[in-house]
């Protein structure tokens, strides 16, 4: 990148040939108002928002749109440009209904925030009467036409991150709206729920139903961790308020999502409606009673010996993978809520390097519902023209999409048509059968992702975990962690403890019942399917009588050698 | 030298802008040494002096008849009008009201009201008759706008301060706030 010297308001600033206006500006510190424009998508230049006045002619230009070059001299604030800006908001706000005082989004809107900049103290132009749609058929939340001011910040996500490419513009003029697909209600759309568009959205026209009136932004911490509902790894942000989860939202910055994040780890988190466990509970009569941890230990002690099976949970961290492992060395111990795939039979790689395959092999995932990010990944990749071959795998939303589609057995016809390709990227996942990967490993444009199923089976994978439990015990451990539909395992043993957040159908049948902490509860690392270590961070301080886990199975430990 | 005069009526709010008004508290008596409070809904006479008054506030959007009848004698007999709060600046939360027909709104309110049984729309030529909502200066010019929901006891205190002193105030920076 070649350096040229532009001059801002008269300031002599260094910027970098390709950026544009906004860029060189935000890198040398000047300030100026955008509201189409976001780091995450492309520039559209749509708003007016961003103007600046370029000299000596003294047209107004669109910053975020317009390249810097050699010399070039603007002015961001002049008397032009500030009258311009404010008559840009005074139609923005004659266009719809942007009545503030019952707004979800105020105190956190941007449409506001430059009102207030721009010390808009009343509306110049009348206010229109027509009600718009609001389409509350989406289960997650909502879209209010009436508060949308056509940024068009939604379909850019929809397009470049997501690619899903449900969002667009329908109808004309004055009564454009933001449709999904030919203006189908969104909840019947192909719209798949990421809530990349509820993230993007700088007003109140897209509105999470969970956290919508439960804080402004200024009310809500943020607390930059990991999710827990897959093996991507995402980093997210977790809004809280009062200790208590309010939100999820995608971390821009983070790998290998870059904000990016699917229904299951966006918006069920906050749905999960089993009830917590609060305290350790003992089998009494049939009934499980509250007790003591001490009772609960005590209780526990003389069971762990003889035949002892211990489950420990895919979403439990690796510290707490190792704590677990050290602890119950002395039994057979088993993965729990997860299911490898196969060794991975060459060269491995990166969700990065999905996107920029040229072709894609699926042998063998679920992209439907577990690993809806991936899907997205290879959504980009078809977006630049790659080619994808389903086999074997579950991934209804892609199908039409691929080149090819069949069952595993097909791989070893797929070798001559690969061969051609750039950079070949095979994504396998547990129905992933050793021969089917065989054929593709001679491929030496070929690297492979492994797409367990669990959140951090690759970390217990890594300690040697095995997948495959004995089918008795005298005592079996279950840590099933904070699984909100923990099921009973298929193993017969005299003794059962399950250590568990929530009540479901494995506490019901437990002899001895030890709570365990919520993911938001955690500090700790997950390692995630490309082998990237991510960070989990504490966001919600532990319930009162609740013990971290690792200490639990320290306890466990001492207690053991006592017995 | 007279004191100043003040009127303040209201139209289509929820009372919450006065409300607003009376927490500007103890400092209240201090204002009323400087000024003469005419009339207010909130005092024994209601009306604005026909022989007129400095400063005058409305709160509330009109949205009836009676609500333009009373801005206009407002906007008569004052010679600057002040636009108290959302309502009376931008239409606010009455405006919802405009997403439906009039018929509609009546039909929810008196028929299809939860806690009513055989609800009757009140109909009679001596009741006002409802409009469209809007902000005040649709219907008659406004002077100094002092939006919020409500604007705070401070910033009715300081636009009521500056007017006194003679000066039109203008709310902006921090002090600015719709809701």
């Amino acid at each position: 990148m070649a350096a040229v010297t532009i001059y801002i308001n008269g300031q002599e600033i260094q910027a970098e040939d390709g950026q544009t206006v906004l860029q060189a500006a935000q890198a040398a510190g000047v300030h100026i108002p955008t509201l189409c424009h976001h780091a995450a998508v492309a520039n559209w230049g749509g708003c007016r928002m961003c103007l600046i006045e370029v000299e000596p002619r003294g047209q107004l230009q669109p910053s975020c749109t317009f390249p810097v070059s050699q010399g070039l001299r603007v002015q961001t604030d002049s008397e032009k440009v500030v009258r311009s800006r404010k008559f840009v908001l005074n139609l923005l706000f004659s266009e719809r209904g942007h009545y503030c005082m019952y707004c979800a989004a105020s105190g956190s809107c941007e449409l506001q925030n430059l009102a207030y900049e721009y010390g808009l103290d009343h509306w110049l132009y009348g206010r229109p009467n027509e009600a718009r749609e609001v389409d509350a058929s989406r289960p997650y939340f909502t879209m209010d036409h009436n508060r949308c001011i056509l940024c068009r910040r939604c379909i850019r996500g929809c397009d470049e991150i997501s690619a899903v490419h449900v969002l667009g513009i329908g109808k004309r003029g004055a009564k454009s709206i933001v449709v999904a697909d030919l203006d189908a209600p969104f909840g019947q759309s192909s719209c798949i729920s990421c809530g990349t568009c509820l993230q993007l959205c700088p007003v109140g026209a897209l509105v999470d139903r969970k956290s919508a009136y439960m804080g402004r932004d200024e009310e809500l911490a943020s607390v930059k961790t990991a999710c827990f509902e897959c093996g991507v790894g995402c980093g997210t942000v977790a809004r809280v308020r009062s200790d208590r989860l309010v939100r999820i939202e995608g971390d821009w910055d983070a790998e290998p999502n870059h904000g990016l994040l699917c229904k299951m780890g966006r918006f069920e988190p906050l749905r999960v409606t089993a009830r917590r466990v609060h305290s350790p509970m003992r089998r009494v009569g049939g009934r499980l009673l509250p007790c003591s941890w001490e009772e609960a230990f005590a209780a526990i002690a003389p069971r762990l010996a003889g035949n002892t099976v211990a489950l420990v949970s895919s979403r439990a961290t690796d510290e707490e993978i190792a704590a677990f492992l050290e602890t119950f060395a002395f039994g057979r111990v088993a993965l729990y809520g997860g299911a490898a795939a196969p060794a991975i039979p060459g060269r491995s790689c990166g969700l990065g390097d999905v996107e920029r395959a040229s072709a894609i092999v699926a042998l063998g995932v679920e992209l439907d519902d577990e690993h809806e990010v991936v899907a997205s990944f290879v959504r980009r990749a078809l977006d630049r023209g790659a080619n994808l071959f389903l086999l074997g795998s579950h991934a209804a939303k892609l199908s039409g999409l691929a080149t090819q589609e069949g069952d595993l057995s097909a791989a070893s016809g797929l070798t001559e048509a690969l061969t051609g390709e750039s950079s070949v990227v095979v994504l396998f996942g547990p129905a992933a059968t050793a021969a089917s990967l065989e054929t593709l490993a001679g491929l030496s444009n070929a690297r492979f992702l492994p797409l367990h199923s669990g959140t951090n089976t690759a970390a217990a994978l890594a300690r040697g975990v095995p997948c495959q439990a004995p089918s008795e015990a005298d005592t079996l451990y279950v840590y099933a962690a904070d699984d909100p539909a923990a099921s009973v395992p298929a193993i017969k043993a005299g003794f059962v403890v399950a250590h568990a957040t929530y009540h479901s159908a494995l506490t019901e049948s437990a002899d001895l019942v030890l709570p365990a902490l919520h993911w938001t509860e955690k500090l700790g690392h997950l390692t995630n399917i490309e082998g990237r270590t991510v960070e989990a961070r504490r966001a919600v301080a532990i319930p009162a009588a609740l013990r971290e886990d690792r200490d639990v199975f320290a306890s466990l430990r001492s207690v053991r050698v006592q017995a | 030298m007279a004191k100043p005069k003040i009127a303040t009526d209201w139209l289509g709010g929820c009372a919450g802008c006065h409300m607003s008004l009376l927490d500007i508290d103890e400092r209240l008596v201090a204002l009323l040494d400087k000024v003469e409070l005419t009339s207010s809904p909130i005092t024994d006479l209601k009306v604005p002096p026909a022989s007129g008054v400095d400063v005058g506030i409305l709160e509330g959007a009109v949205n009836n008849d009676e609500h333009v009848h009373t801005a206009k004698r407002m906007r008569e007999r004052c010679r600057v009008l002040v636009a108290l709060g959302d309502c009376a600046v931008f239409g606010g939360i009455v405006n919802m009201r405009n997403y439906f027909p009039i018929s509609e709104s009546l039909r929810r309110a008196y028929v299809a009201n939860e806690s009513t049984v055989d609800g009757v729309i009140p109909g009679s030529e001596d009741i006002m008759r409802p409009i469209a909502a809007r902000a005040v200066d649709k219907v008659v010019k406004v002077d100094v706008y002092l939006p919020g929901c409500p604007p705070t006891a401070e910033q009715i205190l300081y636009v009521l301060s500056e007017l006194v002193e003679g000066r039109i105030p203008k709310i902006v920076g921090e002090e600015l706030k719709y809701e």
